[in-house]
């Protein structure tokens, strides 16, 4: 009873109140330790925590569902403190990277598990259930058992089996990783759908940027034991906070710089390998860069997306530009959708990828000499 | 002769040494004298003691055993290996040696509390019992600890995840997973209590009609040179064994398939 009007009240409190929090959570398991680790993720939002393997998203994760006890910091659910409470009193229901369905029970009573200890009112589990059923069109299959089941077909039956509950949080480990492309792309719009439909509140964990794209509302990476949190999985691919972050994303281009003159939002740094070149910061990249520190003198790293450095084409040279670097075109290869090319400075190497609609409009050849333009907004800047 | 071939010889050697051994029990098989021994009632009453008590030893086992071995399976605790390891003493430790370790512990040990109580257990029926069960105890929680570790954690932890108390995840989801693989440890565990000889002797004694069981009455019809009755009751034995073995095998090649 008191758990149900708590859970009300804290539903529907505040859109702005968490619903889970992680407070300064350490997990120590064997050698693996995470530090102090924060993340909040809101009422309805699908979160993605991206890390490479072995960064300890697992852990993290096994640690919110309550199979790990933190060796210090809070947990929050709902705005009720969970930190010492057993993995059935903290409604969250886990879907583990091999989905762990019950080998001896069929689809209907897999389904229909955690309803047993669960008790509601039928008038309130039985449309849930049929929407559920409905969205992920498992209809045909609610007699059979797991080992008759394809992969995707297994993977809706453990999505309907954690819903099924109304779970206050869905946590995935990996859900899609089994999958092969066309059905992981599926899989991917299904979740999309589901929880546009339902507008559960979820913490997906994954290695793969296209799952995190597709399905993060909001997007945290972990790695090197500390967790970054960014308002979209755009704003983290396209401001990285650190040069950890950015390599995991397979991002080339990323030069020590320093420094030389602040104007407001403008900045001037003498780039390692490259020279003088002029930054202006968007909004949104203070917090990433803890701009009060940033001070002529400073050393940081500067990184360029390689989609966003052009080739100056001939015809256009006389138009006034800045950040101007000329060099020749080293090696040209293929990548499916864009061109990989590789651009010789004096000392530095820059890796530019073009569509591969645009390359074929371009004069361009391996040795090609020419200039390239960093657009002054298109930069990032990284403290490390 | 290729690596393959050699290994597989030496099992088939290994079953025939044993094949001969059965064998062996028919130079002195008389079919008149097997079932004048079968239907004696000392016969009758040896099996009937053997069946009775090895089931007897064989649940209470099994009833401190699935705990013991969900917890040492499950959990990890201080001084785990220690207990580990204790629990190999009845397999370490000569059967005769047990035996008198549990004579000791009822005559001067600890066991005397029970003794002042009115329960007597060396040379009673119970003590059939307590021996075999000491000799079982702790191969079936290793047993059934095998059978545990197999079923991943996974099943538990997403059970709990969507609401089931930890017992209850164990009732509905490892138990049932698991129950073949029970069933196998059951019958095994059973198979060494029905069997057990040197424990039973030597706390139980070997008197006719109470605490004679099967092994002990083949030792005794050897001892008094009835050969004859000594190959009929190997052969009730031998019977009685092989197919509580193949119950198991068969169970738990069911369960892996």
């Amino acid at each position: 009873m008191t758990q149900g009007s708590e859970r009300l009240t804290a539903d529907i409190a505040s859109p702005l109140l968490p619903l889970l929090a992680l407070e300064e959570i350490t997990v120590r398991a064997g050698t693996f330790f995470l530090p102090g680790l924060c993340l909040r993720v809101f009422p309805g939002e699908f979160h993605v925590l991206l890390g490479p393997t072995g960064a300890g998203k697992t852990l993290l994760l096994e640690t919110v569902a309550g199979f790990l006890r933190p060796a210090a910091g809070r947990i929050l659910l709902g705005g009720r403190d969970v930190t010492a409470l057993p993995p059935e009193e903290r409604e969250a229901s886990y879907v583990p990277q091999d989905l762990a369905l019950f080998p001896h029970l069929t689809v209907k009573d897999n389904i229909r598990y955690g309803l047993r200890w669960r008790r509601r009112p039928p008038g309130e589990v039985e449309p849930h259930l049929e929407t559920l059923i409905r969205v992920t069109g498992i209809g045909p299959l609610l007699h059979r058992r797991p080992a008759d089941l394809s992969g995707g077909e297994k993977q809706r039956v453990a999505l309907v089996r954690a819903l099924a509950i109304r779970p206050r949080l869905l946590l995935m480990d990996e859900p899609l990783s089994a999958l092969h492309l066309q059905l992981r792309a599926e899989m991917r719009d299904l979740l999309r759908r589901l929880h546009r439909e339902l507008r559960f509140t979820a913490l997906l964990v994954t290695h793969d940027l296209e799952d995190a794209f597709a399905l993060g509302d909001r997007a945290s990476v972990l790695l090197g034991g500390r967790l970054h949190t960014a308002p979209s999985m755009e704003h983290l691919y396209r401001y990285p906070p650190n040069t950890a972050v950015a390599r995991f994303f397979g991002l080339p281009n990323l030069f020590p710089a320093t420094v030389k003159e602040v104007r407001g939002r403008e900045i001037v740094l003498e780039v390692e390998d490259l020279g003088a070149l002029l930054v202006r910061l968007p909004e949104g990249a203070e917090p990433v860069l803890d701009s009060p520190n940033l001070n002529p003198g400073r050393h940081l790293f500067l990184g360029l997306h390689p989609e966003e450095i052009t080739l100056v084409k001939p015809d256009r040279r006389h138009l006034p530009r800045k950040n101007l670097f000329s060099g020749r075109i080293a090696r040209i290869s293929p990548r499916g959708r864009s061109f990989c090319l590789l651009f010789s400075t004096a000392r530095a190497v820059l890796e530019i990828h073009i569509p591969s609609y645009a390359m074929e409009k371009l004069p361009i050849h391996e040795g090609w000499e020419g200039e390239v333009e960093i657009k002054e907004d298109k930069a990032f800047l990284m403290p490390n | 002769m290729t690596f393959r071939r050699l290994t597989v010889t030496f099992a088939l050697a290994l079953a025939g040494f044993y094949l001969l051994l059965i064998f062996s029990l028919f130079t002195l098989f008389q079919p008149p004298t097997l079932l004048s021994a079968l239907l004696h009632p000392r016969t009758l009453f040896s099996l009937r003691l053997s069946l009775l008590a090895g089931t007897l030893a064989t649940i209470l086992s099994l009833l401190l055993a699935l705990p013991a071995a969900y917890g040492l399976s499950r959990h990890r605790f201080p001084a785990r290996n220690l207990v580990d390891t204790l629990l190999e003493l009845p397999v370490v430790v000569s059967p005769v040696a047990l035996g008198a370790m549990l004579l000791l512990f009822f005559t001067s040990g600890p066991g005397t509390v029970l003794q002042k109580h009115g329960i007597t257990v060396p040379l009673e029926v119970s003590g059939v019992v307590v021996a075999q069960f000491a000799a079982t105890a702790g191969m079936a929680t290793r047993l059934l600890k095998a059978v545990l570790d197999e079923i991943p954690t996974r099943y538990e932890e997403v059970a709990r995840s969507l609401g089931a108390s930890p017992f209850r995840a164990y009732l509905t989801v490892t138990l049932p997973l698991s129950l073949r693989g029970m069933t196998a440890a059951a019958i095994l565990t059973w198979a060494k209590a029905v069997g057990e000889f040197g424990a039973t002797i030597t706390l139980a004694g070997s008197m006719a009609f109470k605490t004679e069981t099967l092994p002990i009455a083949i030792f005794m019809a050897l001892s008094g040179a009835d050969l004859s009755l000594t190959v009929t009751l190997i052969f009730i034995l031998v019977g009685v064994g092989m197919l509580t073995l193949y119950a198991a095998r068969l169970l738990a090649g069911r369960g892996r398939s």
